[in-house]
């Protein structure tokens, strides 16, 4: 768009009415995308060691990136593309339960697991040793590192596939039965019919869940960490910390967040070719099959399995530490006043379902492309590795903490972090509440704006009650998000703030596992009920 | 003066693509009933959302009563200009209960008053005994009934009633087009309606204007929007047209204007014959007109075959 | 509206000031009995004590975001290194305390009494007592030897322990001597360098190696476990401290300095004081199982156990000087 068209299109936008919607959207987009700027702006600028990671460790991070992203995705389809199916055609005890705790895994954090998940490689030293004394040193080296790797993708597979587990079963209960009745009747299997008709379908929803899981697993710091796997982000942790080279590392951080925007930008070429396949699709779901013997076993392997690596054997495990840790009289928790992290993370939960909203209906009450783009630009910050959005951040209030006098520090405050969530998270809130008030509000405050009454009167009246449901989902599931948040965390907390993630990560990383039990349930326990919440809307929703 | 004047209105959605209006002007008079029919895209539904408030001209002006409402630097917001709108779906509140939607409306008036309007519009459309059921309780036809009395519940100079409707099966549209026209009349109440069907365009409007790629092409009474198509597209748009030679123009006539007789100026041969009950259609291939073929209705039962060779004449209808 | 509430509520929320009765730490180090010794410290002084924990990294870019406004008083590390750096970035400001430099040998602390060391702690070879003889071992550099090939266990680079050792030899050797150092114990690792010391060790007990080097204090921390099997793998280990015939042991320091910005300089003085009291540094080898910086402050029983042993004198300061290179000659050399 040219400069004079945008112009004009600015002054349309302001005669529009609803103009405290308009400057209240552009103000907070702007706030949310300085930090995400000084990222991006920052790859113009190679630090002194830049030469040296390009020649010596680049390559090894990205490889070591897209190897792990690459199995996870892998090993994140074979968990949740049959289990979905399963629970979604077919009808056998238990389905429901099923279908339900299959979200679940999700409540562990990355690095929960690998707190837990660790034991597997050290338990398996005796049988490297047996390898290296049979087969030999290189042999040993080679066994070691697919052990680990495997271990590694395999558990964050498991806590990550509800992502895609969650798109493919709205996808399956969405899709219109008459495609798979149609296929049926022209003599093919059900399991035909899966491979032909249904899975086809729902191929944006496999790339929509991937994607997310893609963004989690690159983000990953924990994890990574604990099992010796230096990811791109454990680069730029190494490169700004290790080499003392800040403007290289968030360099990387730069580069990291082009190739996962380049990532997104392809999923929403995809998604943008689903609602075309999609529009008409309003039939009904389809009948469930009742299954059998031996496919009924089938069916519960398929689904147990991946519960018991993401949920059970985790759980488990800390649940037994806890006792442990009681048993031996430790103080089963030292740091009580992180439940006061609680009260912080449901805030900003609420607070950035409320941004959200301003957003989504500044959007819809001025549907220009100059708006749309900005607040699209603003929920990029959810690509955006956390230790980039903490520095991005902290430059930014140090920044207006030198500059401007305020009565109060805001570097190190509540207010710090709080806006870090928001830049980092705000996507989670915008999706839900945009396709919400497309989806549910339609036209309906179009028609109170015709019976007489602003925009204000109706988003109260009209949006919000008609988006309640939306609106707690959102909540829950940015609450999940930055209850589990640890990177950003570590570095952005106020004096004396630590949050149970904290808490849990630093005693793990100490090896006091008895320790870290305690916060890291507490953690699993918050996250299960806000996902039973979360799960409860879905489906509600699926049903309607 | 008019009550609703559009000057020279365009709007573009992207600045790149065609504009959805272009260039129209139109006037509305007080009391009327304005038809607007053109296929789908034809920009009908973006002219009425123009009026409303909905969508900003990009170019011209929207008046009302003289003042400016939209354009030359003018901008008087959706709630502000006090019209009434009824979408296809009817848009009710599925919050809300029947009473609490239709009294949406009503503001500065007391709570006893509000509820006088409500049980008064509730007659008005024949459903006295629905206030405290909810939206998605009721049918199609009565939830089109009660976005007719939300809408004019707040005694709009101007409602904008946009393929209302569309989703109901032929025998309640009927009926519910018939009662709207009734109350709206009743009322003095002035509307635009955008529809999709001919017969409720013919049957409703008291002037029914035609739209195609985003330009008036006619704007007329219904007999004459019926009878004096200007252009094919017009005269297609309700129905079955023979085009004629008529003093160095092209004239749209309707089949009943056609008469297949002994003797008569054209000669044709049949080259299709259909009963349809109500009549049997014969499709004739005239061999002395510029027209390749011409649809003529004769009466059941006629016993035509193709490759007949028939005379044909006709004549302008009477109005 | 929101916007004007959310600052509000960020000004209402915003970390209070200190106050002449209360410090606040930003500090690396967490173990638990540091948290008991704090409280004996508030118990005499009356002075309240905040910690901040995090990564020394990450706390000190912090610092140097709040500038002025920080709430820190004192800033705590885990090596030398990081205590240079934040010499070197300003964060750091000159005491005057006449128990300070008393107390602290001179090589333990800065020139200019920016930073002080209170707990010293020895990188060593850990071996498995059955299957390798102490004679065999002898110095870091030897580690290079192909006798070790497939027996050495060590964590990843990114290690600041690792890193100090690396800047340790950077000062004696140049660097591609340094980088060839790195590349022998590489091929010589029985494994891609991965998780703790303790890791290392328990690595070694069940014979996936024969040595690991490893800091002091964890050997200390497995021995006095409350799990049973850690402290078998503490007794199946034997700690050797390499290079007592040259230049001695690696040793690194746990340190703290006032930070610039402190408002409570006194009680942060009287903190750093504290530190290095008598009571504070007997607690270090029974708590943490560092050694003191104090000469003279008596071993505890596993300490020695160890053995004493001749420490590296080079100057605390070179480590944080060497350090950014030593993190390129690991790079250069391919260790992880």
């Amino acid at each position: 768009m040219r400069l004079a068209e945008l112009f004009q299109s600015w002054r349309r936008a302001f005669r529009r009415g609803g103009n405290l919607w308009l400057i209240l959207s552009l103000l907070l987009c702007t706030l949310i995308l300085i930090p995400l700027a000084t990222v991006i702006l920052s790859i113009g600028v190679a630090g002194p060691k830049w030469e040296h990671i390009v020649s010596t460790v680049l390559a090894q991070y990205i490889v070591n990136t897209i190897l792990l992203v690459g199995i996870v995705l892998f090993f994140s389809m074979l968990m949740a593309i049959p289990s979905a199916w399963l629970v979604s055609a077919f009808d056998f005890p238990g389905r429901r339960i099923l279908e339900w705790a299959l979200v679940l895994p999700l409540a562990i954090p990355t690095y929960v697991a690998a707190f837990v998940y660790i034991q597997i490689p050290e338990l398996s030293i005796p049988f490297l040793v047996y390898v290296r004394h049979t087969w030999g040193i290189e042999a040993f080296a080679m066994t070691e590192v697919i052990l680990r790797y495997t271990v590694l993708a395999l558990f964050m597979a498991s806590v990550l596939f509800p992502y895609l587990f969650i798109t493919m079963r709205a996808s399956f209960c969405r899709q219109n039965r008459s495609f798979i009745e149609a296929a049926l009747m022209l003599g093919r299997s059900p399991t035909n019919v899966f491979f032909t008709v249904a899975l086809p379908m729902a191929r944006p929803a496999i790339v929509a869940g991937l994607s997310l899981i893609l963004m989690e697993v690159m983000n990953d710091y924990g994890a990574v960490n604990f099992f010796g796997v230096p990811t791109l982000t454990e680069g730029i942790f190494r490169t700004w910390f290790g080499l003392e080279d800040s403007a290289s590392g968030i360099r990387l951080a730069g580069f990291m967040m082009l190739a996962i925007l380049f990532i997104l930008f392809i999923e929403h070429l995809q998604r943008g070719k689903a609602r075309y396949t999609s529009r008409n699709v309003t039939g009904m779901p389809l009948a469930r099959r009742k299954l059998k013997g031996l496919s009924l076993t089938g069916a519960y392997v398929v689904c147990l399995i991946p519960l018991s690596m993401g949920l059970l054997f985790p759980v488990g495990q800390l649940i037994l530490w806890a006792i442990g840790a009681a048993r031996q009289s430790l103080p089963v928790f030292r740091d009580w006043q992180a439940l006061n992290s609680l009260l912080m993370s449901f805030g900003s939960a609420i607070l950035l379902t409320g941004v959200a909203v301003i957003l989504a209906y500044a959007v819809r009450l001025h549907p220009f492309k100059w708006l749309r783009g900005m607040t699209r630009l603003a929920t990029l910050g959810y690509a955006v590795p956390g230790v980039a959005v903490a520095l991005g951040v902290m430059t930014f209030t140090g920044m207006l903490d030198r500059n401007i006098n305020l009565p109060v520090l805001l570097s190190g405050s509540l207010f710090a972090i709080v806006f870090a969530y928001l830049v980092r998270f705000i996507a989670v809130p915008m999706q839900s509440v945009q396709a919400g008030m497309t989806r549910v509000c339609g036209s309906l405050d179009e028609a109170s704006r015709m019976l007489g009454h602003g925009p204000g009167f109706t988003l109260w009246n009209i949006n919000i009650p008609l988006l309640r449901g939306t609106l707690v989902a959102s909540c829950m599931l940015v609450f999940i998000d930055i209850l589990k948040e640890l990177p950003l965390t570590m570095l952005l907390r106020p004096a004396g703030f630590d949050t149970l993630a904290v808490s849990a990560f630093g005693m793990a990383k100490e090896g006091r596992i008895y320790e870290c039990a305690f916060p890291s349930l507490m953690i699993v326990l918050i996250g299960t009920i806000g996902l039973c919440v979360l799960n409860r809307l879905i489906e509600r929703d699926l049903t309607q | 003066m008019s009550l609703i004047e559009y000057r020279n209105v365009e709007k573009k959605y992207s600045s790149q693509g065609s504009p959805a209006v272009n260039g129209v002007s139109l006037t509305v008079e007080k009391g009327e009933i304005l038809a607007l029919v053109g296929e789908s895209g034809s920009g009908k539904t973006t002219l009425l959302r123009l009026a409303a408030g909905l969508e900003e001209p990009t170019a011209g002006e929207i008046l009302f009563k003289g003042s400016c409402l939209a354009g030359n630097r003018n901008w008087v917001p959706p709630e502000k200009r006090r019209f009434g709108m009824m979408s296809q779906e009817g848009a009710l509140f599925p919050h809300r209960n029947i009473e609490s939607n239709i009294a949406y409306g009503l503001q500065g008036v007391s709570l006893s008053e509000k509820r006088q309007i409500v049980d008064e519009m509730l007659e008005l459309v024949g459903m006295p005994s629905f206030a405290k059921r909810l939206p998605h309780e009721l049918s199609g036809g009565e939830r089109q009934r009660v976005a007719l009395a939300r809408t004019l519940a707040p005694k709009p100079e101007v409602v904008f009633l946009d393929e209302p409707f569309s989703n109901l099966d032929s025998t309640l549209r009927r009926e519910l087009r018939d009662q709207i026209c009734v109350i709206l009349k009743s009322l003095g109440t002035t509307a635009i309606l955008v529809v999709h069907d001919p017969d409720d365009a013919l049957s409703a409007g008291d002037r029914i204007a035609i739209m195609k790629s985003g330009s008036l092409q006619q704007v007329a009474t219904a007999t004459k929007t019926y009878h004096q198509a200007c252009c094919e597209y017009c005269a297609c748009l309700f129905g079955p047209a023979n085009v004629v030679d008529h003093e160095d123009n092209s004239v749209w006539l309707r089949p009943e204007q056609f008469k297949i007789k002994k003797k008569g100026t054209y000669k044709a041969k049949v080259d299709l014959v259909r009963e349809t009950g109500r009549f049997c259609e014969v499709h004739v291939k005239p061999y002395n007109a510029a027209a390749k073929s011409w649809l003529l209705l004769e009466p059941a039962g006629s016993n035509f075959k193709s490759g007949d060779e028939v005379e044909i004449d006709w004549e302008f209808p009477n109005i | 509206m929101s916007i004007l509430k959310v600052t509000i509520l960020g000004a209402l929320l915003a970390s209070p000031l200190s106050y002449a009765g209360e410090i606040t730490l930003y500090s690396h180090r967490h173990y638990p009995t540091d948290d008991q010794l704090f409280a004996k410290f508030t118990e005499r002084s009356g002075i309240e004590v905040n910690i901040v924990k995090g990564k020394a990294n990450e706390l000190m870019e912090r610092l140097k975001a709040e500038g002025e406004k920080t709430p820190a008083d004192i800033f705590i590390t885990a090596d030398a290194g990081r205590l240079v750096r934040a010499k070197t970035e300003g964060i750091l400001q000159s005491v005057e305390s006449d128990v300070l430099t008393s107390r602290i040998p001179a090589q333990m602390r800065d020139s200019d009494n920016q930073w002080f060391g209170f707990t010293k702690r020895a990188r060593v070879i850990a071996y498995a007592k059955d299957r390798v003889k102490p004679a065999d071992l002898s110095t870091y550099e030897n580690l290079t030897d192909e006798k070790w090939k497939g027996r050495i266990l060590v964590r990843s680079s990114s290690n600041i322990y690792n890193q100090s050792l690396m800047a340790s030899l950077l000062s004696v050797h140049d660097e591609n001597a340094a980088i060839e150092w790195a590349k022998g114990v590489r091929a010589n690792m029985a494994r891609p360098p991965q998780g703790s010391d303790r890791d290392q060790m328990r690595a070694v007990a069940a014979g996936l190696g024969d040595i690991a080097v490893v800091n002091t204090y964890y050997v200390g921390l497995l021995a006095n476990s409350s799990e049973e099997k850690d402290r078998k793998v503490a007794e199946s280990i034997g700690l050797f401290f390499p290079n007592q015939d040259g230049r001695g042991t690696h040793i690194n320091i746990s340190g703290g300095g006032i930070v610039k910005n402190s408002d409570n300089v006194e009680g942060a003085k009287k903190f750093l004081e504290f530190l290095v009291s008598d009571v504070a540094q007997k607690s270090f080898p029974n708590g943490s199982y560092e050694y003191a910086v104090v000469p003279d402050i008596e071993l505890s029983g596993i300490q020695k156990s160890w053995g004493n042993f001749k420490p590296d004198m080079l100057d605390m300061a070179k480590l944080g000087e060497l350090n950014a290179k030593a993190v390129e000659c690991f790079n250069k050399a391919g260790w992880e």
